[in-house]
């Protein structure tokens, strides 16, 4: 009668996972001043709301580690969120042979090796899908607040320029601006 | 009377089924028992052949080309029939060797076994692949022609009317827009813009079951890809009025204002990334983003002033987008992608 021996295999290893989400759009900007004078004031209004200037670009970071980069020239606004994190990962199989040494033996340790480290792939990837999932879904949180905010500063930014270019035109003798529905009107003696 | 074999008989009654573009069953049959082909046809068969053609064809243009509508000729509008607007001498089609090469080879199963070259295909030959792809679809045989016919891959419109199934793997086919856009060949073209409208409704109209993300990524970038060189070769040679089958499509798929959801709302995302959501978004609403293309087309007509060069033909044009209500059919396909957008 034969006897079976058993080979076992443990293995731990250390994974850095990454994960990035990004999205990008433009702000639309009605052309009411030069274009300059229209990155000036959507420069000055996003630094109100606590963008901070970073060469050519202005920046703010969100909760969550998610991160605004508007480019005030071309409007162009990209959102990204980056995560990273370290996990160590273990894994463990066993199967019978029937040789206590030699080649078979041999074949069936390194068989074992491979489905090991299978495994430890598999896991790796689980825990980087699901770190991906967490980034993206921080991303997501963020855009519908995001998106409206954005959408004030257009506005703030329009009424701004509209107000520049009506003192260039004539004297300006009324402003009247109504907040909840964005309405502004501007009398003006030419 | 004219005698003939059984593979000649055989190969008449596909052909025939063929041209006058009967139900498949007429013609799947005869493909399914593959025949060894004869070295030669007889004098008899071959004369059958060009009379099937030359009946058959006629029949189906005028079939297509009966309604009267305007298309430009030289940068004027012409109205009429398509045998009105073109001389019907013009619209005389050709057959090279080619289109009964492709016959016994469907025939004897050895499709691909000698291929054309581009510049040996006559635009006769091309609408007999068209009309034979037409009569396989949704069986293995098409598979076997997407395989081993290479001419439906280059030419323009195999591929604006079968978008969905001629879809690039990793490498693109060059399409050949050309033959499409000569004399002879824009005026067929002219008369297969409402063929090319229905079945691009009926596109966009499956498109709302996928499910599957890769899919539609691939039809998606099939169809941006199809439409936009069309866009360009017609824009090119001076005929935007061919646009009008894309026009058309646009006001029957928006007809019962619908909403991005009929395009996104079923794909399975949830495991995607914002970043390739973009993309996703983009392929499935590629249709959309072509009709995109026609309002800054009208914006440009709307600016061609009477002493300018192209007045005439920005006038038909403005008169298309209003039959179509170019304004209602773009303007909500540009909601629908401002819906789309992730912020």
């Amino acid at each position: 009668m034969s006897r079976a021996y058993k080979i076992s295999l443990k293995q731990r290893t250390k994974h850095g996972l990454r994960a990035s989400d990004e999205v990008g759009t433009a702000l639309e900007l009605l052309e009411i001043l030069p274009p300059e004078r229209m990155a000036d004031l959507l420069a000055q209004e996003l630094k109100r709301r606590g963008f901070v200037q970073k060469g050519d670009k202005l920046l703010r970071t969100e909760k969550g580690g998610v991160t605004v980069e508007i480019d005030p020239k071309s409007a162009d606004v990209i959102v990204k969120v980056e995560c990273e994190k370290t996990v160590t990962i273990e894994a463990e199989r066993q199967t019978w042979t029937e040789s206590p040494a030699g080649s078979a033996q041999n074949a069936a340790r390194k068989s074992l090796k491979e489905e090991l480290q299978r495994d430890l792939q598999r896991k790796a990837e689980a825990q980087k899908a699901e770190l991906q999932k967490r980034a993206t879904d921080r991303l997501e949180a963020q855009l519908s607040d995001l998106r409206k905010e954005l959408d004030q500063a257009v506005n703030r930014v329009t009424a701004e320029a509209l107000k520049e270019k009506a003192a260039r035109l004539g004297q300006i003798k009324q402003i009247s601006e109504d907040a909840q529905t964005g309405s502004l009107t501007i009398v003006l003696e030419v | 009377m004219k005698a003939v074999s059984g593979f000649e008989y055989n190969l008449l009654r596909m052909l025939r089924g063929i041209v006058t573009q009967v139900s498949p069953e007429q013609i799947l049959p005869i493909l399914a028992k593959p025949v060894q082909r004869p070295p030669c046809l007889s004098a008899d068969a071959v004369a059958l052949v060009k009379d099937i053609l030359a009946k058959g064809m006629v029949r189906w243009l005028a079939r297509h080309g009966w309604a009267s509508n305007r298309y430009l000729r030289e940068g004027v509008p012409v109205s009429g029939r398509l045998w009105e607007r073109t001389p019907p001498e013009l619209l005389g089609l050709k057959f090279s060797r080619w289109t009964l090469e492709f016959l016994l080879q469907l025939m004897s199963n050895t499709l691909g076994a000698k291929k054309p070259q581009a510049d040996e295909l006559e635009l006769g030959d091309r609408l007999i692949f068209l009309h034979s792809y037409q009569a396989v679809r949704g069986d293995e045989r098409a598979e076997k022609m997407q395989n081993h016919w290479p001419s439906l891959w280059s030419d323009g419109l195999c591929r604006l009317f079968f978008v969905e199934e001629l879809i690039d793997a990793k490498t693109l086919t060059r399409i050949d827009w050309s033959p499409w856009l000569t004399e002879q060949g824009a005026a067929i073209l002219e008369s297969m813009q409402s063929a090319l409208a229905e079945r691009w409704e009926h596109l966009e109209a499956r498109k709302q079951t996928f499910r599957d993300v890769v899919k539609i990524r691939q039809f998606g970038a099939s169809q941006a890809r199809v439409l936009g060189e069309y866009l360009d070769a017609i824009d090119a040679v001076h005929r935007r009025d061919l646009a009008r089958c894309l026009l058309d499509a646009g006001r029957r798929v928006m007809r019962d204002r619908p909403t991005a959801h009929r395009w996104i709302g079923n794909l399975d995302i949830k495991r995607e990334r914002i970043a390739d959501r973009v993309l996703i978004y983009r392929d499935a609403l590629a249709f959309l983003h072509a009709l995109d293309r026609l309002r800054a087309w009208n914006e440009e007509a709307s600016h061609v002033g009477y002493f300018d060069e192209g007045y005439v033909a920005s006038q038909l044009w403005k008169a298309v987008w209003e039959r179509f209500d170019g304004d209602a059919t773009t303007n909500h396909a540009a909601e629908i992608l401002r819906e789309a957008r992730p912020m």
